[in-house]
């Protein structure tokens, strides 16, 4: 069955064209390129977001510390108000502002005669009821088209009220995709608030958790085993994160990248200005979460450290081992299709091993190919016109701060535990399995009527799509109002919600008794 | 919040206008939109009807990127168009911009010719629609995507005799019902836009990418030369509707209405089809029937409804008009549209019910956010929230149910079958109006009777009592700005109590509506629920001036009883064991000996083994609060549900009289310092515990002349942080301690701070100062039973000079008497002012003789009810000079033992040379320590003198 064919014959030729080297079936052993953080072509229904999404959405909405003013007019705050599930618990001053959305609200004559206005003034509010710390801006499609200079009323707004305030100009058309928003955000942090605070105490085994937003408490569940084997959580970016922590992350003796995708340009300035090394770590799966620590364990070389990892490895794993046995039992052999952002296609396959379920058919819908193909490809990813467009923001180092390890010690870590590597999605699938990149609503319906996967894992926008046409789609977005699916515990939660999807008793009674036909 | 925003939204009550005209096209059969901007638009509009709906949701995009956006867009929208035809085959596309296309000025209506000029065989028709998303909020949109249908398609036809019929934004569930009654009427009619099949579709066998309902273009072409025009809304502006459209172009009459909800507007719908000519059925009348049925049955559960709705000018015109016939009143009328006319049309409609219920406070407005809503709901005492799900973060904050029933519900599943039209439709949602205020009522109306009835005079004496006493303590800065309480509720707070503390569950009943099962925090609990205290912390980092270190804290246990402690497994043993003997064992507390969170190591241990065998019990922790930002977070993950703090002033000055020293990780402060760094401490760990979801007791011990004056100030302050209840106790003078001389303030006085106390937090008032290995219900301390017997010591030990080989007889020369309280006779189980008889007993400290039971008569028919036991100590009263009789039945003994001995019986009887002695023991053991000690002290005088 050849896929590809079935599937694209359906565009005209130049949409073929485009499309074609998006898609690629696995072949173990060989390099195999992919196109991917191309435009998204128009009409055929895109799961992409935009750059304000991926800014405000993703990587600033999550700081608790935080009050974010969405400039522009109101759909883009109301669509991004808490719509993903990160979760925060107050910090030390009570304050915990991601329950809010906060707009200017734009109206015609502020996109006639110019917003910069009606900005100060909701600044001028917000420092009036809620005297925060800090205050960060984030652009919509108009404000960066009629000229408002947000990042002049932010350093204004700095010197009236003594705050922090960024801001972010990441208009919805910028770049092609989420991605772009969340490298305007990482270069805003790096600027601005990495490093910005050296005072205070940073413990032994500090290390930083990045691009983990604490979706359903993932980031909560991850923490409890760091902290439970003895590491000292500095700073987490963004989930359940504050700009207070973020300022002394750079003294943290690690950054542990979670997701890839969305942060990694923090984690290489940090490398370069801070001599902060990063591990690519994984906390979805059990295989993932023992190797991840080990891992860890193995970069600081403590053997008080290693000892007490695998007795958490062991211990967590007795405690979640039967319930475990009992959910692979009913999964083991299913097949599943995964189709999320920029990193959990990846991550979520080895969580789905643990119980015996492959995934057939995976992709991202705003990776690049280093997502795809691994770190050593980005020296040949040619910069396009939309990439161009995104600032690459070079840092110097900072001669303050010394490094972790000595160069002998880095090299011999870098082969050991693959430090500062990410081997990327291709190579963790099996032989004749399918990648697609930027799947669309189209190619969902054809691949789920080919392919028969026996659960689709995506978001609510294919959901229904997915399951109106008999397939059982659980969303890896939100978690479908559950989680939290990372570490040990999560493990569990994932292999219930699976299980409780893929044996719905509906799907069992969908023919009416008086129908003779099977034609379901 | 002190004045009205005017530049900032702070959590909007309005979507964007594409949103509008891309739900208007899904009422069209065989279309799809696509938005001409950037992608994103799309996305956010799709995710966001899918989670209401629960349906695909196709928007396509001319996914514009920055090139597009400097050269142009014509060319991804062509592109876009192609696809999409190419895939989907629709036969309309409605083509919507948004902002960015609007921004840099794109024609999208030439572009649209152009690309129709270039393609011959084109089946499709296209529709633009301009959209900016700063046009208007989603509810106009929705008008301007129908409008801009019926401008494009509509043309002059034969007349003909069918009818119009024009929505407002409705769900799929009550278009279905419109069209039930339209059908039944008989009449000929178009209902547009008909999203009831597209965003409600059935599951079906073959999975269909463009939905098959929604209605004909066919019939939108014949619009215009209808015999009428109905349109459902009052409240749409003239530029954006469709009927005034066809009316000013083709002259077709047009009639607005009120969307059919309620009463009198389905009444005046069914009117209107009547002079149309239509029927209405028996289905219908009889539908009318139960909703008038349902009406009566309602109305003493509604007429308590205060409500705010929210949403769009129709429906909560129509919600409002439904509320005032049944006597609900809407408080707060709330539209993020921009609509004058609605405002003052929804004034008169509310007003005269407002007067005829004598409730003044009514606000209607439009450009509303939340936190308007919030501010007029707290003003004028709401008790209901009415709209879509967005409004549920105010029901989490301020307790307030939320009856969801508008676009858009993510909270809840089944938003396309929201019922509101039709007499049917307004019984479902008169129901859940009522079911919602009902599920408040049920949740704590005992408790709030109790504080009506029960407790009210008493509180009204109290806030007098506070009106004199000057406040020491002012909430910092940021607590008074932090989100939890931010906006109106430091408006409010001053002017007196709030009106919706009429509506709440009362304390005592968790808003949650589980039962409390820790004694400590229920009266109620307290006679079922058990507890078990296991003494595992013996350590303190506090040098407290009313401690002793070397027996227990009396923060939390009474002192003179030196506790043993327990190791983590042993404490495991002992849990197991006391939990087989009492199935209703609740509550795992640490209550010290020692401050629970010094000797963390141990007490997480103790938890976590606990867990280990029983997922089920709640854990409580008393703490002084040092450490408690430290640990708070932790104590979460470890389960521990409970706290109990002792803060004893919030007045560094007095706290440093309190404590000589505060021991902070490793460092001692004194003085004011220390006082003020333990306070420090102790707020935060509260707000935080809170934060966390823990419930928090704050203990108050009242130590005369040096706290007394601040207690009730504690009790604000811990109430403003989020404590669940306070709990003041006197102090127990300890020998031996710096406050040991300090005479005993009187249970009396403690009663008046408590019921000071009381208007800012709810007082725990049965408490009984527990050991610190308690075990079982407060009333009844069965620890003895649980603790390893300790064997008599041998007398020599206690008695130089004596052989231990004395007689087993008493001997008369060093027989002690001693008189024990006890109800029982097998336990020392009563306070010595609880008594009414007298055990007396002979002991030599190695045997025992019981000689006597000895009957007191108190006069005035006696009194069972202790003086700190559950009955209210104001209703059942001793006879005065009670303890004078008590203290005369025992003077002839060497010995009085007790579980307890106040500070005036105890000097009452010293004076009569009687010593007192408090234990929990078996009355055998109880005696043999009693003689012992006795026989200890008069050696030891012996020797001295």
């Amino acid at each position: 069955m050849d896929y590809k064919t079935a599937v694209l014959g359906k565009y005209n030729a130049r949409i073929y064209k485009s499309r074609k080297d998006h898609i690629l079936e696995v072949k173990e052993g060989q390099t195999q390129p992919i196109a991917a953080n191309t435009r998204a072509i128009p009409g055929i229904m895109t799961n992409r977001g935009c750059c304000y999404a991926g800014c405000k959405g993703v990587v600033v909405g999550p700081l608790k510390d935080t009050c974010v003013i969405t400039h522009g007019p109101i759909g883009c705050g109301f669509y991004s108000w808490g719509t993903r599930r990160n979760k925060a618990r107050p910090d030390a001053d009570g304050n915990n502002y991601i329950q809010y959305c906060f707009s200017t609200d734009m109206q015609e004559p502020d996109i006639v005669f110019g917003g910069e206005k009606k900005l100060r003034k909701a600044i001028e509010e917000v420092m009036a009821i809620f005297k925060p710390k800090n205050i960060m801006i984030c652009s919509t499609c108009p404000v960066g088209l009629i000229g408002d200079d947000i990042h002049a009323v932010a350093s204004q707004a700095e010197k009236d009220y003594g705050i922090t305030c960024l801001a972010f100009s990441c208009e919805g058309y910028k770049g092609v995709s989420q991605s772009a928003g969340h490298h305007i955000a990482n270069n805003g942090l790096m600027k601005r608030i990495i490093g910005a605070d050296d005072s205070g105490h940073i413990g032994q085994f500090s290390v930083n958790l990045l691009g983990e937003y604490n979706i359903g408490g993932d980031g909560w569940e991850t923490e409890r085993l760091l902290k439970k084997i003895g590491y000292n959580v500095v700073a987490v970016f963004t989930g359940d994160g504050a700009v207070t922590d973020i300022a002394r992350s750079h003294r943290a003796d690690i950054n542990l990248i979670q997701c890839h995708r969305s942060i990694n340009y923090v984690a290489e300035m940090m490398k370069t200005a801070f001599g902060v090394n990063w591990l690519k770590v994984n906390f979805i799966g059990l295989q993932s979460i023992a190797r991840s620590l080990r891992d860890l364990a193995t970069y600081f070389g403590d053997n008080g450290l290693i000892e007490r990892t695998e007795e958490v490895i062991a211990e967590e794993e007795t405690s979640v081992a039967p319930t475990i046995a009992n959910y692979r039992e009913r999964l083991n052999g299913k097949k599943a299709a995964i189709f999320v952002g920029g990193s959990r296609s990846h991550h979520y396959q080895d969580l789905l091993l643990d119980f015996g379920v492959e995934t057939i058919l995976a992709g991202y819908e705003f990776g690049h190919r280093d997502d795809y193909e691994g770190r050593e490809i980005i020296p040949e990813i040619k910069e396009d016109a939309d990439s161009k467009n995104i600032e690459n923001l070079v840092v110097e180092p900072d001669r303050r701060y010394r490094a972790f390890l000595t160069p002998e010690r880095y090299q011999e870590l870098k082969e050991a535990i693959g430090l500062e590597e990410y081997a990327g999605l291709i190579r963790a699938m099996g032989d004749g399995t399918w990648v697609v990149d930027d799947l669309n609503h189209f190619e969902t319906e054809e691949m789920v009527r080919i392919l028969k996967p026996d659960v689709f894992f995506s978001g609510v926008k294919d959901k229904y799509v997915v399951q109106k046409a008999g397939v059982v789609c659980r969303q890896l977005h939100s978690y479908d109002y559950s989680g939290p699916y990372a570490g040990y515990r999560g493990a569990v939660n994932f292999g219930r919600d699976l299980t409780m999807g893929l044996f719905v008793p509906a799907w069992k009674l969908i023919n009416a008794p008086w129908r003779e036909s099977n034609n379901a | 919040m002190k004045e009205k925003l005017t530049s900032l939204n702070a959590n909007p009550c309005k979507m964007c206008f594409p949103l509008g005209v891309v739900t208007a096209f899904y009422g069209l059969k065989g279309a799809l939109t696509l938005l001409h901007g950037s992608q994103g638009c799309s996305t956010y509009i799709r995710r966001h009807m899918a989670t209401h709906y629960n349906e695909p949701v196709d928007i396509a995009s001319s996914s514009l990127t920055e090139q597009g956006t400097v050269f142009g867009g014509a060319a991804n929208l062509k592109k876009g168009l192609d696809n999409l035809i190419r895939l989907y085959d629709p036969k309309v596309i409605g083509v919507g911009t948004t902002c960015l296309a609007e921004t840099i000025g794109e024609d999208v209506p030439a572009i649209l010719r152009e690309y129709q000029e270039s393609k011959t065989d084109l089946k499709v028709r296209l529709i633009p629609v301009a959209s900016a998303g700063y046009s208007g909020t989603h509810y106009e949109g929705w008008f301007k995507g129908v409008r801009a249908i019926v401008e494009t398609v509509a043309k002059e036809t034969e007349p003909h005799a069918g009818i119009n019929v024009f929505v407002p934004p409705s769900s799929p569930a009550d278009l279905r019902e419109l069209k039930r009654l339209l059908t039944e009427s008989g009449l000929d009619f178009v209902l547009f836009p008909d999203i009831a099949h597209n965003l409600d579709r059935p599951y079906e066998p073959v999975y269909k990418r463009l939905p098959d309902g929604g209605t004909p273009i066919e019939a939108i072409e014949k619009m215009a030369s209808a015999r009428v025009s109905l349109e459902l809304s009052r409240f749409c502006p003239e530029k954006f509707s469709p009927g005034v459209y066809l009316r000013d172009t083709f002259g077709t009459p047009l009639i607005r209405l009120n969307p059919p909800i309620g009463l009198r507007d389905n009444d005046a719908f069914l009117k209107c089809l009547i002079n149309l000519g239509g029927k209405v059925g028996d289905e219908t009348l009889a539908q009318r029937g139960r909703y008038l049925d349902a009406m009566l049955d309602a109305h003493k559960y509604s007429a308590v409804g205060r409500a705010a709705i929210y949403g769009d000018p129709d429906l909560v015109y129509g919600l409002c008009r439904l509320g005032a016939e049944n006597g609900l009143l809407p408080v707060v009328a709330a539209t993020g549209s921009h609509s004058p006319d609605w405002a003052k049309a929804l004034s008169a409609e509310i007003k005269p019910l407002g007067g005829s219920l004598h409730w003044e406070k009514l606000s209607v407005k439009d450009e509303a956010d939340f936190d308007d809503i919030e501010r007029m709901s707290l003003e004028n005492g709401v008790n209901l929230l009415v709209g879509s799900s967005e409004g549920r973060r105010l029901a989490e904050k301020r307790a307030w149910p939320l009856t969801r029933c508008a676009f858009p519900i993510h909270d809840r599943q089944g938003g396309s079958r929201i019922r509101l039209y039709g007499f049917e439709g307004s019984t479902v949602i008169l129901d859940n109006l009522v079911n919602a205020l009902r599920g408040q009522e049920e949740a704590g109306y005992r408790a709030k009777l109790k504080k009506a009835y029960y407790q009210g005079h008493l509180t009204e004496n109290a806030v007098e009592l506070d009106m004199a006493a000057a406040p020491a303590y002012k909430l910092s800065a940021s607590a008074e700005t932090s989100p939890a309480n931010c906006n109106a509720s430091s408006e409010t707070d001053a002017a007196g109590p709030r009106q919706e503390d009429l509506y709440r569950p009362a304390w005592g009943l968790p808003l949650d509506n589980q039962p409390e099962e820790h004694p400590c925090f229920s009266q109620d609990a307290s006679s079922v629920y058990a507890r078990l205290h296991l003494p595992v912390a013996p350590e303190c980092n506090l040098s407290c001036n009313y401690c002793r270190r070397d027996l227990d804290c009396p923060n939390e246990s009474r002192p003179g009883v030196t506790s043993q402690i327990l190791k983590p497994y042993e404490a495991l043993e002992r849990f197991l064991a006391v939990k087989a003997k009492l199935p209703n064992l609740k509550i795992v507390g640490v209550a010290g000996p020692g401050e629970s969170l010094a000797n963390f190591e141990a007490l997480s241990e103790t938890l976590r083994l606990i867990r280990q065998n029983d997922p089920m019990i709640k854990f409580c922790l008393s703490t002084n609060g040092a450490l408690l930002p430290i640990y708070v977070e932790r104590l979460k993950d470890l389960g521990v549900n409970y706290l109990t703090i002792t803060i004893n002033t919030v007045d560094p000055r007095v706290g440093a009289k309190i404590y000589k020293e505060v021991n902070y990780l490793g460092r001692v402060y004194t003085g004011q310092e220390g006082a003020s760094l333990l306070l420090a401490n102790q707020l935060g760990g509260l707000k935080m515990a809170v934060a966390l979801g823990l419930k928090v007791k704050v203990n108050t011990v009242v130590i005369r002349g040096i706290n007394q004056e601040g207690v009730t100030e504690v009790a604000k302050v811990a109430a403003d942080l989020g404590a669940t209840i306070g709990n003041i106790t006197q102090h127990i003078p300890v020998e031996g301690s710096v406050f040991g001389q300090l005479p005993q303030i009187s249970r009396a006085e403690i009663q008046k701070i408590s019921w000071a106390s009381q208007s800012y937090l709810p007082q725990m008032r049965h408490c009984r100062q527990c050991r610190a290995d308690a075990v079982g219900l407060l009333g009844e301390d069965q620890s003895r039973l649980f603790r390893p017997k300790p064997k008599p010591l041998p007398l020599e030990s206690i008695l130089p000079g004596v052989s231990t080989k004395t007689e087993a007889r008493p001997n008369a020369s060093s027989a002690i008497r001693v008189a024990v309280v006890t109800k029982s006779g097998l336990v020392v189980d009563q306070h010595f002012g609880q008594a009414d008889r007298l055990f007396i007993y002979e002991s030599d400290g190695q045997s025992l003789k019981l000689l006597e039971n000895r009957k007191v008569e108190l006069g005035g028919g006696g009194c069972k009810g202790g003086f700190c036991g559950q009955k209210d100590p104001l209703a059942a009263k001793k006879p005065e000079g009670f303890i004078a009789i008590l203290v005369q039945a025992a003077a002839d003994c060497d010995v009085v033992v007790a579980t307890r001995v106040g500070q005036s019986p105890r000097d009452k009887l010293a004076a009569r040379g009687v010593r007192s002695l408090t234990s929990y023991d078996s009355v055998d053991q109880a005696v043999l320590v009693a003689a012992q000690t006795v026989l200890a002290e008069r050696a030891r005088q012996l020797m001295v003198s």
